[in-house]
């Protein structure tokens, strides 16, 4: 079970791949991890520095992380 | 004499008009259920940490992106790893975020989530090369050996599925979502057929559409009561929260297969079963949540379990 709560967080984290952490990422949380990333990922500085592209790389990641993330820890 | 003779050939001429026996015809199935027929992946062992795509060739191997270790792997049919390529990296063969997987007769097809092209490889797993693309890739299907359909990632664009050769030329496109539909709600997975048409299913909108190769639609349906996903305000942007349908896959009788979103009854597990005129057929239940369904030609489904650490091979069972 630790196995797969370890991987879930670090997994969410490769889906996003935005940045090295998701600061109050909690795989417990039963609300939003995949809003919550994304918004932390539009508000990265590396990402705003890169425009448009950027954005994009947020977004396709937000539906990565809806399909392979939702339903299992909670979304 | 003339009329037993008439009466004959006219006998003759009925039995292929008459009914399909049962299980042959695409609309006879009733039920379905599954036989799990092997498991590779535990949590005790180190086959598999968190898979992201799947594909099989006609020999029974089994290719499997693994984004936890960056890596494609194959499997024997019995499930025992044969080689594993890969590592973190953004040089030839090499992955960021390994996503999609899909196989042609002779090559793989990779994706990395925030590269716009296509890594091929062989079913060696030697690097062949990288078929460029104009945009991310939300989806990828192989077409055959030279040529594959993706589905691009637009921000607030209509939604396009690509099809390319092994350069990178578009070779058709299929517009298939108006550039007002809003943020996100032209995400799709999508199936073509052995004719070049496609079967879409829509991430966070309750509709499933089958297009010709000519970009035209031929049918729309709901599977879910016409449920609307949810928005959410995220930064400037109203963004859909609850998916419809994860994937979408042909069988080899004529049967489409429709993974349910968080908005199906069981989410992430139910499977609608539809003909090609897209009327449902049955439903049944995967025994774990899934990303994704696979369907071999040889009537093996591929779905996920504990949350992707091992991946499972059902035969469908028809009745």
């Amino acid at each position: 079970m630790k196995k797969r709560v370890a991987l879930s967080a670090v997994l969410l984290l490769a889906f996003l791949s935005f940045a090295v952490d998701i600061p109050g990422l909690d795989v417990d949380d039963s609300g939003g991890v995949c809003e919550r990333a994304l918004s932390d990922c539009f508000n990265d500085i590396m990402i705003q520095a890169t425009g448009p592209f950027g954005a994009v790389t947020c977004i396709i990641g937000y539906i990565f992380c809806k399909k392979y993330i939702d339903p299992s820890i909670g979304n | 004499m003339n009329g037993p003779r008439w009466m004959l050939w006219l006998a003759l001429l009925a039995i292929p008009l008459g009914p399909a026996p049962p299980g042959l015809g695409e609309d006879a199935v009733s039920r379905i259920t599954l036989k799990e027929v092997l498991s590779i992946g535990a949590l005790d062992d180190e086959a598999l940490f968190q898979w992201t795509g799947v594909a099989a060739d006609p020999d029974g191997f089994i290719y499997v992106l693994d984004a936890m270790d960056y890596s494609l792997k194959k499997f024997d049919p019995c499930g025992a790893l044969v080689k594993k390529t890969g590592r973190r990296g953004q040089g030839p063969g090499e992955f960021m975020v390994p996503r999609l997987l899909d196989a042609s007769p002779n090559f793989l097809f990779a994706t990395d989530q925030n590269v716009a092209g296509i890594y091929v490889f062989d079913r060696e797993l030697n690097f062949k090369k990288k078929i460029p693309c104009p945009a991310l890739i939300a989806h990828l299907k192989a077409l055959g050996d030279d040529k594959v359909a993706v589905a691009a990632m637009s921000f607030q664009g209509p939604g396009r599925i690509l099809v390319l050769n092994g350069e990178g030329k578009v070779l058709s496109e299929i517009a298939y979502l108006d550039k007002d539909a809003g943020v996100l709600m032209d995400s799709i997975s999508f199936v073509p057929d052995a004719e070049g048409r496609f079967y879409l299913a829509y991430l966070f909108q309750d509709r499933i559409e089958k297009w010709s190769p000519d970009g035209k639609r031929l049918w729309s349906r709901d599977l879910l009561g016409g449920k609307k996903t949810e928005t959410k305000k995220i930064s400037t942007f109203t963004l859909p929260g609850e998916t419809c349908f994860k994937d979408i896959a042909l069988d080899g009788r004529g049967h489409v297969f429709v993974l349910g979103g968080r908005l199906a009854k069981a989410p992430s597990r139910t499977v609608f079963v539809l003909n090609t005129e897209g009327e449902l057929l049955t439903t049944f239940t995967l025994p774990d949540t899934s990303h994704c369904l696979y369907l071999d030609r040889g009537q093996f489904l591929f779905a996920r379990a504990n949350d992707g650490i091992t991946l499972k091979k059902y035969r469908i069972l028809y009745d």
